[in-house]
């Protein structure tokens, strides 16, 4: 058998191979690259100075959440060294910033992952490489942004760029505030966080006062109502009824169990500061709103 | 914890499940439909004033305080938590 090796020798020496002298035309090409066996330059494009750093930006929502760090650099004696950095990040979706220093030499690879269980839409991490000496514009490289989560992690190179409104989000079941007596609900956005509000659920107790109470969903911003959407019945004093204001649900009334439904519009985002309210219309002494159970798919974005 | 708005007497648990934080943020007054939502007299807004960097971490406004309502007791350890997929490769290289 022919190997390419041979086939080269055959060609260096001028020689024809045995397929061309049984008629078959064959023409070998030496190759034209060549590779070094020392002083073989690495296959990084990110050279790192002696004042260099990376800088990790984490914004977080799980408690007692850490982020593991860990990078493989090839040192200018030919060494190759591993670091590992271990971060804890605060959990309130608040801008934590951490840098490591690191050694002249090359970067090779990079991974960041979170040690806690991470649902997406969680936890969100940005990586650069920050030059020294850059002044006013340190960021020489950005490495990798995206969500941590329990399947994937960041890596580097050749990184999964997620920006933060992407992808599938963290589905959280909330109970909300019971409000007192006379008052409505109503539930905010956090700082840093985006809603798609899937579902909302509440019971309302009505006085013996005469006359029908009248309940529905605001969807607010501070400029204002943008949404309304009312149930189809009013109650009467003295009952307890449910009411679910949900995306694909009719606008229906269940008399046999008091139970109220209407539609939420399908992709319902609300962003930092934006609330939902559950109303009742008119309102009297001692009628009272439990505390509502709510579904949201949440994203994290900075503000 | 659950705790009572001194502002709205609303009372919640600042702990989600999954131990996320509840932020607490009073309701508007009641009015008329569809009436303006006046905020009430005394509004607490538990949300972060901001999450840049450098900036406190002051809660939007405190309104007349809260009031410790309920000491939950702490809750029976969690059973271990799976870790994510990377740390179960970690532990396995490293037998940690």
């Amino acid at each position: 058998m022919t190997t390419d090796t041979s086939l080269a020798a055959i060609a260096a020496a001028g020689q024809t191979p045995a397929a061309e002298a049984a008629g078959f035309p064959f023409v070998v090409i030496p190759p034209q690259i060549s590779f070094l066996t020392k002083n073989v330059p690495p296959p990084s494009p990110a050279y790192v100075g002696s004042q260099d750093q990376l800088m990790f930006v984490v914004y977080n929502v799980i408690p007692d959440q850490t982020i593991t760090i860990q990078v493989r650099m090839l040192m200018p004696s030919g060494e190759l060294k591993q670091n590992r950095w271990d971060f804890p990040v605060t959990s309130d979706r608040a801008l934590n910033c951490f840098m490591a220093p690191l050694a002249e030499g090359f970067l090779l690879t990079m991974s960041v992952y979170a040690q806690g269980g991470s649902p997406p839409g969680s936890c969100y991490a940005f990586v650069f490489l920050m030059a020294a000496s850059a002044g006013e514009a340190p960021i020489a490289q950005t490495l990798a942004y995206g969500y941590l989560t329990d399947a994937a992690g960041l890596v580097w190179p050749y990184p999964r760029w997620t920006l933060i409104n992407e992808g599938p989000g963290n589905i959280r079941l909330i109970q909300g505030t019971n409000p007192a007596p006379q008052h409505n609900i109503s539930e905010t956005v956090p700082t840093g966080a985006r809603w798609r509000l899937i579902s909302v659920f509440c019971r309302l107790s009505t006085s013996a006062t005469a006359g029908n109470r009248y309940v529905g969903l605001w969807v607010v911003d501070p400029a204002g109502t943008f949404v309304s959407i009312p149930a189809v019945a009013g109650q009467p004093p003295s009952l307890v009824w449910s009411y679910t204001w949900g995306s694909g649900l009719a606008a229906a009334f269940d008399s046999n169990w008091g139970h109220a439904t209407a539609p939420l519009p399908d992709y319902l985002f609300l962003t930092s500061g934006q609330s939902f309210s559950a109303f009742c219309y008119p309102f009297q002494a001692a009628d009272d709103f439990t505390a509502p159970l709510y579904l949201v798919e949440e994203w994290l974005v900075p503000s | 914890m659950i705790w009572q708005c001194n502002s709205c007497g609303g009372t919640y648990s600042d702990t989600c499940a999954g131990g996320l934080a509840y932020y607490h943020a009073c309701p508007p007054l009641t009015g008329t439909i569809p009436g303006p939502l006046a905020d009430q007299p005394n509004k607490r807004d538990e949300n972060l004033a901001s999450t840049a960097r450098g900036t406190t971490r002051a809660i939007k406004a405190e309104g007349l305080g809260r009031t410790l309502a309920e000491l939950i007791p702490p809750p029976a350890p969690p059973p271990p938590e799976e870790p994510g997929i990377f740390a179960r490769l970690w532990k396995t290289l490293t037998g940690g």
